[in-house]
């Protein structure tokens, strides 16, 4: 009868925040515990054995045990800064090893491979980028450099726990395939199933627009906005989509195509000759009109180009109409989440809406207006670079979090293939 | 990593144990055990709890055998009523149902347009009552349907579309007058909650209710839940700008978009223009009978309609994307088919479409369960 079917798996961006170290365990598995345990670490950094049971909850015998536990799997030790004032055991403080375990977010696209390494407290330990030099050959060429930047960091390939990979394409719900992708045919099976035996720990797809909605909402403008958070990330660049956040979860739709407005039929006449129309040809997708050819299309008719276009600079004659042009296509964009999810938020992004900056926003709002009523508020991002990067980043990072205590302690000798096994993924 | 909020397993053993016994007539001890998964004694102490709080009783013992082990318990049919109410021109039909979910009494009231709406849906609540000869004190949740954009932070009406007059405080007028938790729900909001757990949608996650009548308007269910959105307006597609065909015909302070391409109004000006009756559903009963002579109507409206599900399809991707209301419903399979073809030219999104299932009443029965809902969780987060 009453059916909680709460997507499971779906990524919260609570699950992105640092845990909250006071919540007593809401299990009482060992895995639970072990995570208030860590949380509590995460938070505050350095603990005694009797604050860690009283930040958690637990008893102290319990508290103790687990810590012990942790310290065994390399996760904790003991901290080398706290003088042991009065000596004893119960005055020594731990942490957590931050070298113990780490994450890696990828981003690809056409041009580029970006590789973001993360150790378990958080910290961004590396980043990499390098051009792609043949698109066929970016599966070991993600490997090389994953396993590249594990080596600066003196880091055993053993200790990745997680990988995320961002790439455009609608990515199917298990997260190991792309059900859509264009311009890339050669990637829409192989890329993640190709990279999986490679590297000892699971690796996923996901949908770049999503994961940069994800950043947007846990480091960007959504941030401090609470952990229920409804908010729609509008992506306005080379491509053009919708990432939606609901409850403060990433939401997918059933099968991974939510939000790929870039189909969306458009009242717009012309737009890119090289960018597709609808299906039948008969109207002009959202791709089309405001997808950056199409942007450059518009700035063509207006004689200037786009850059001027979304700078407002060089303003000709004609330079106010083709703005307002540029500005009711984006409410286009905007009015699809905004009358159909209400979101609290939602944001612009993509190299389009940054150019742009807050006096196309301005004229953004007054164009939605205009389409109808809607209390949604619009924000441009607050993420200056890397917003794809960094959401896989930390989605990765919270999925190595939660796998660490997937196994029981008889278990201490992580069993790698059996913990992929049963993670396939976030989806 | 999040830590989801502490239930209290106090709460949490009787709420199984009477999930059980709403879903069967009456239960054993031993049976509720093997049924929830609990313990015989942890069983036995939640269906006690249930006991004392008059929530369930002791029925019959089974097979004449004595004994406490052979007594059957089930729900106590007395113990609440619930009230769900579907508010629409000119009439009120008013539904109680008590708390095992049987529908006890249905009256129906003229309702146009009154000064004072807060008193006389107080009063048909109670002659509802009155009706299901159920206590007023045992009355435990109202919920009303009624087309609007309600603010879900306040329960007010942020407009409400056939009843103008309405004061913004009709809500809080209600809960004074009746003293019970009252809320008012978007009718398609409702009729989407029953498609989800009566229709189409039992046993998926996503659910989208695509309703054209006079307006255009989605109930969303994501992940179960209903959704409205962060102000109510949740679903509000009809304002989305859509490309007009050229041989469009213009409606009157319109401005261009899905609602005026596929609203009631806009099929009915397009009917008229092919010759047709202009009432829309008699229109596309009469274009799918005349055949050949009929496709052409009958193309034009499905591509309306496809304009409203490929949106909805690409923005929301649902399990299922289920249709309802006014000529959508009168034109049936063959208006689906085509609708299906035009959707396949826009969306690549692989969304299955279907009518709605749910016939009688959904906007009462949508009400009827969301108070049931509402109540049954009540009784345990206290």
């Amino acid at each position: 009868m009453r059916a909680p079917l709460v997507d499971e798996e779906a990524v919260s961006t609570a699950d992105l925040a640092a845990p909250v170290a006071a919540a007593a365990p809401s299990d009482g598995s060992w895995a639970a515990l072990a995570r208030a345990v860590f949380a509590a670490l995460l938070k505050h950094g350095t603990l005694t054995r009797a604050a860690i049971a009283e930040l958690t909850g637990l008893s102290r015998v319990t508290a103790s045990g687990l810590v012990d536990q942790l310290i065994r799997r390399g996760f904790v030790v003991q901290a080398e800064d706290v003088p042991a004032a009065g000596g004893g055991p119960n005055a020594r403080a731990y942490a957590l090893a931050p070298d113990s375990a780490y994450a890696v977010g990828v981003a690809i696209n056409d041009y580029a491979i970006a590789v973001m390494t993360t150790s378990l407290s958080g910290a961004v330990v590396s980043r990499h980028e390098e051009p792609i030099v043949d698109i066929d050959e970016v599966v070991p060429a993600v490997e090389k450099a994953i396993r590249a930047e594990l080596a600066k960091l003196n880091a055993a390939v053993s200790k990745l726990r997680y990988v995320v990979l961002g790439a455009s394409g609608v990515v199917e719900p298990t997260g190991h395939a792309l059900a859509y992708a264009v311009n890339r045919p050669s990637w829409k099976t192989t890329l993640a199933a190709r990279l999986r035996p490679t590297l000892p720990c699971p690796i996923v797809f996901e949908n770049d627009v999503n994961l940069a909605a994800l950043a947007e909402a846990h480091v960007g403008a959504g941030a401090g906005l609470g952990d229920k958070l409804d908010m729609a990330l509008v992506w306005l660049d080379e491509g053009i989509a919708c990432g939606v956040i609901v409850g403060g979860r990433l939401y997918r739709g059933a099968a991974g195509w939510a939000g790929e407005i870039a189909f969306f039929p458009s009242s717009v006449e012309g737009g890119a000759d090289n960018e597709p129309a609808s299906r039948d040809m008969t109207t002009t997708t959202l791709q089309r009109a405001i997808g950056i050819r199409g942007v450059t299309a518009l700035a063509k008719s207006h004689g200037t180009d786009a850059e001027s276009l979304l700078r407002f600079v060089n303003a000709g004659h004609d330079a106010g109409r083709a703005r307002a042009e540029l500005a009711r296509r984006i409410a286009l964009a905007v009015a699809g989440p905004a009358f159909v999810f209400d979101p609290e938020l939602i944001v612009l992004a993509g190299c389009v809406a940054t150019r742009g900056g807050e006096a196309l926003l301005e004229a953004v709002r007054a164009e939605l207006a205009a389409i109808g009523p809607t209390p949604t508020k619009l924000a441009l991002t607050t993420i200056e670079s890397d917003a794809i990067l960094t959401g896989s980043m930390l989605v990765a990072l919270s999925h190595a979090r939660d796998a660490l205590f997937d196994d029981d302690p008889g278990n201490d000798a992580h069993n790698q293939a059996h913990s992929q096994a049963r993670r396939g993924g976030p989806a | 990593m999040s830590a989801p909020a502490m239930v209290n397993a106090r709460h949490l053993n009787p709420r199984a144990v009477y999930d059980q016994l709403l879903d069967h007539d009456a239960l054993t001890r031993d049976q509720l055990s093997h049924l929830t998964g609990l313990t015989r004694v942890a069983a036995s102490a939640s269906v006690e709890h249930l006991v004392e709080r008059g929530l369930a009783l002791a029925a019959d013992r089974s097979a004449g055998r004595g004994g406490p082990a052979a007594r059957r318990y089930s729900l106590t049919p007395t113990a609440g009523y619930v009230v769900g109410a579907d508010i629409t021109h000119g009439n009120v039909t008013v539904a109680a149902a008590d708390l095992t979910g049987r529908v006890a009494a249905t009256i129906r009231r003229p309702f146009e347009d009154p000064d004072d709406a807060a008193a006389v849906l107080s009063q048909a609540v109670a002659s509802c009552l009155r009706e299901a000869d159920a206590e007023p004190a045992r009355l435990r949740r109202v919920v009303l349907g009624s087309p609007g954009v309600i603010d879900p932070g306040t329960g007010e009406f942020a407009f409400a579309n056939i009843l103008p007059t309405w004061k913004t405080t009709v809500t809080a007028e209600l809960r004074r007058q009746l003293r019970r938790p009252v809320v008012f729900e978007n009718d398609v909001n409702l009729a989407a909650m029953a498609e989800a757990r009566f229709g189409r949608g039992r046993g998926v996650p996503h659910l989208v209710f695509a309703w054209f009548g006079g307006g255009i308007g989605l109930g969303l269910v994501l992940n179960g839940r209903l959704y409205r959105g962060r102000k109510g307006w949740a679903g509000e597609i009809g304002y989305l700008p859509a490309p007009m065909p050229k041989a469009h015909v213009e409606v009157e302070g319109m401005p261009r978009s899905l609602h005026q391409l596929a609203s009631a109004v806009a099929i009915s000006a397009l009917a008229e223009a092919h010759g047709l009756d202009a009432d829309p559903s008699v229109a596309v009963v009469a274009a799918a009978q005349a055949g050949a002579a009929g496709e052409a109507f009958l193309r034009e409206v499905a591509r309306r309609v496809a304009m409203v599900t490929s949106a909805a399809a690409l923005l929301v991707d649902p399990s299922v994307l289920v249709l309802s209301g006014g000529y959508v419903t009168a034109g049936g399979e063959p208006l689906l088919a085509r609708v299906r073809d035009e959707m396949a030219r826009i969306s690549p999104t692989p969304a299955p479409i279907a009518l709605a299932a749910v016939h009688d009443d959904p906007i009462l029965r949508g009400a009827l369960q969301t108070a049931l809902d509402d109540a049954r969780d009540a009784l345990f987060n206290g």
